[in-house]
């Protein structure tokens, strides 16, 4: 028969299963650590629920990542190097036949070296090297406002589009989706760029202030007139948001890469709403290392508060009746003769015996205070009852025997 | 100086005797003594006294006897043919609590203290018997009742019913939280010598071919013993007289198991009815076993489905059936306060030398 012996009072039992909790709490926390580190390793801006590439920009350069871990790849030094790098990135995605991540790069890379062309002398990497590597795909679609209105909704949400009503007309941009500020100093600076309206790529410091812009306005053709006009109309920022004139033509990344044609409408506006004001790199940049963290964290808690229940509570009662009774009566065994237990160097003096108290809770302290009185003033009442019986008898077996050496001298 | 103290907790039971100390030291012996049967037994032997394991390793040279045996001296009066052997009985249980007591290695000097188990209903003879048992063992000694022991040694205090089922005697006690009286307690004078007896009838009628011992018998008890709807049928290798032979037992196991049910069935609801009916669902929805009887297979859920007619029951079982009593005697030794046992000692100190000859 299998019996649990009573393992409060057996140290061996005790400490083996402290060693038990010991190491399944090590073999938890080393689990975690595993299980942590792809999750972890997702890297800067990536976040679970990526729809497509997402490009981060900190002040040591550019980390590029895709939401499938293996594509991902780690881009750091010069925006040339960075631009560089995308391009080749773009060119081979296009002839991958995702035409969609090509088209996406290749704009974050023009954005990033057209405001240097012709400023810095790069050579190698022009704007023209951009255009014909990723060849007719970026090529821009003029599409009317109500399709893209439509095309729009559908988008996986960078932007949001609502034509009527002039608070309500907006084109947000949402800032886990653009690029972020390259330094600290410029996230207070508008994440617009009005690329097209610069002639021969001339870089506008007052418009191209921030490198990782993600609009473009305008189209060929309007050129300086226009251009001031939007410079006039997005310098009235309120709350981080920039305005464009009604009737212009602006030009924006939709949220796969494809660039798109927006018509202002007259009675209504477009404004772009600054990053600054939604959610800072830092942020986005530890988000899925908090939300993992705190995740394997509070399962690491859970499940040492529910092996420490599991182990401590008295739970081997029910197991053990229940494994007992399900057992085929000739499959058990005599129970074991409990071994004796050697003895511990423990001696209990009066003083000792006085300070220690045998109750572990104060609960039980409290209610053990008067059980024991009870148990004493019994035991005082069964002695002197014994103590009163054994008299009369002692009494009477001297008078029989005074009486008996009586009689016998008699 | 500090004077050392030991402190002993005792559960002599019909059959077995648990004892634990405050020193660490716990023992079970059978509650038995044998004596040799004649002078080259004696011999053999090498003492007058035999405790522990010897005895069944020894019992063909033994004279063996078992004071406690049917709950005799500690609950059931059974008439003996002559005052010889109560006088006997009383000095074999006197030797056994005092080897107990050796066993433990008391500090030299040190006074002695201990808690002993007695049965619920113990009358003041017999309780005069086990005080008179352990008066040359223990410079003081107190009785507490045996599932009251058990209660405190798990600690479960509130609103439990403890049943005590040992060789002798069963023992029924509702523990509320503070010490119980005698008069709601109940003690059956009923236990697993009872289905020793039983059991060893039935073989008899069903196998005459079989010639088994009493310790046979309570061997195949305790292997074997259930009071459920076994799955399987218990075949067991008995040696006749001729060869060894497979014999089915389970009914003849189930029948003499079975004996102790329906008194215990009886028992719970006599005490039930003395408590407050408020209080009764709580009590039986907390129901213990303990004692070696608790190891009989399927009790707990027989229990159960008998009680389903009175309003159902939660029945559990102790974790040590062995030292569970003696546990919370020793525990109860341990809380009383040293001064109270001083007081005790004198009052033992003036019982008369005749209570040890009682």
């Amino acid at each position: 028969m299998i019996r649990w012996q009573s393992s409060s009072t057996d140290p061996r039992r005790h400490w083996l299963r402290r060693l038990a909790l010991m190491l399944f709490g090590c073999t938890h926390v080393l689990t975690a650590g595993l299980l942590t580190q792809p999750t972890t390793a997702l890297g800067q801006g990536e976040r679970a629920d990526a729809v497509m590439t997402e490009i981060w920009m900190g002040s040591g350069g550019l980390v590029l990542t895709r939401q499938i871990p293996q594509e991902r790849r780690s881009v750091r030094g010069s925006d040339e190097d960075i631009a560089r790098t995308m391009v080749e990135i773009a060119q081979q995605r296009y002839l991958e036949g995702d035409q969609a991540t090509a088209i996406w790069l290749a704009q974050w890379a023009r954005q990033l070296t057209s405001g240097r062309i012709g400023s810095n002398g790069f050579a190698g990497f022009r704007q023209h090297d951009v255009d014909s590597k990723v060849g007719e795909v970026s090529a821009a679609d003029d599409l009317p406002l109500n399709r893209l209105e439509d095309r729009l909704v559908l988008l996986p949400g960078p932007l949001e589009f609502h034509p009527s009503g002039p608070p309500a007309s907006k084109i947000a941009v949402r800032p886990d989706v653009i690029g972020q500020p390259t330094s600290p100093a410029d996230r207070g600076v508008p994440q617009v760029k009005v690329e097209a309206a610069l002639p021969g790529g001339a870089r506008r410091p007052d418009l191209l202030s921030s490198s990782n812009s993600f609009l473009r306005g305008s189209a060929p053709g309007e050129q300086d007139q226009q251009h001031e006009n939007q410079q006039h109309q997005l310098d009235q920022q309120n709350d981080g948001e920039f305005v464009t004139a009604p009737g212009k033509r602006v030009q924006m990344i939709d949220g796969i890469g494809r660039q798109v044609a927006v018509v202002v409408p007259e009675s209504s506006y477009i404004s772009l709403v600054s990053p600054v004001d939604r959610q800072s790199p830092a942020e986005s940049t530890l988000e899925p290392i908090t939300i993992a963290t705190i995740s394997f964290a509070s399962g690491t808690v859970f499940c040492a508060v529910l092996c420490t229940l599991l182990l401590l509570v008295p739970v081997r009662l029910t197991i053990q009746r229940r494994a007992e009774s399900q057992l085929p009566a000739h499959d058990t065994t005599l129970p074991a003769e409990p071994p004796a237990k050697t003895a511990p160097a423990t001696t209990v003096t009066r003083s000792s015996h006085a300070n220690k108290p045998v109750f572990k809770t104060v609960g039980e302290q409290d209610q053990a205070k008067s059980v024991v009185k009870e148990f004493y003033y019994h035991n005082v009442a069964l002695l002197k009852q014994l103590h009163d019986q054994a008299i009369p008898s002692v009494k009477d077996a001297k008078d029989n025997s005074h009486h008996h050496i009586g009689a016998t001298h008699g | 100086m500090d004077e050392e103290i030991t402190f002993i907790g005792m559960d002599s039971g019909s059959f077995k005797t648990s004892v634990t100390c405050s020193n660490g030291r716990r023992e079970v012996l059978p509650t038995a003594i044998g004596r040799p049967k004649d002078h080259l037994a004696m011999a053999k032997v090498g003492k007058d006294v035999v405790f522990g394991k010897e005895i069944r390793r020894r019992r063909i040279i033994l004279e063996v006897l078992r004071p406690f045996e049917h709950g005799r001296l500690k609950y059931n009066n059974v008439d003996e043919p002559d005052t010889g052997q109560i006088a006997e009985r009383n000095e074999a249980a006197r030797l056994i609590v005092a080897h107990a007591v050796s066993l433990m290695q008391p500090a030299p000097g040190s006074p002695i203290y201990g808690v002993i188990g007695a049965p619920s209903r113990a009358s003041i003879t017999n309780k005069q018997t086990i005080v008179a048992a352990a008066q040359s063992a223990f410079d003081a000694v107190a009785l507490v009742p045996e599932p009251f022991a058990v209660a405190l040694s798990i600690g479960d205090l509130d609103e439990a019913l403890v049943v005590d089922i040992g060789a002798g005697t069963i023992d029924i006690c509702p523990v509320f939280g503070m010490y119980p009286s005698e008069d709601e307690q109940v003690t059956i004078g009923v236990g697993g010598d009872a289905i020793d007896q039983r059991l060893h009838t039935l073989l008899e009628q069903d196998y005459p071919e079989l010639c088994l011992p009493r310790e046979m018998v309570r061997d195949i008890k305790e292997k074997y013993g259930f009071v459920h709807d076994s799955p399987k049928p218990v075949i067991v290798e008995l040696l006749t007289e001729d060869e060894p032979r497979h014999f089915d037992l389970t009914e003849s196991l189930r029948d003499a198991c079975s004996t102790i049910v329906s008194p215990i069935v009886d028992g719970i609801r006599e005490v039930l009815r003395m408590v407050d009916p408020e209080f009764r669902p709580i009590l039986r929805r907390n129901i213990l076993l303990s004692g070696g009887g608790m190891q009989l297979r399927g009790l707990d859920q027989v229990l159960e489905r008998e009680l389903e007619g009175y309003g159902g029951a939660a029945i559990r079982t102790v974790s040590d059936s062995v030292f569970a009593g003696a546990d919370g005697a020793l525990k109860l030794a341990m809380a009383m306060p040293a001064e109270e046992w001083d007081h005790l000692r004198s009052l033992s100190d003036q019982l008369p030398p005749s209570l040890k000859a009682a």
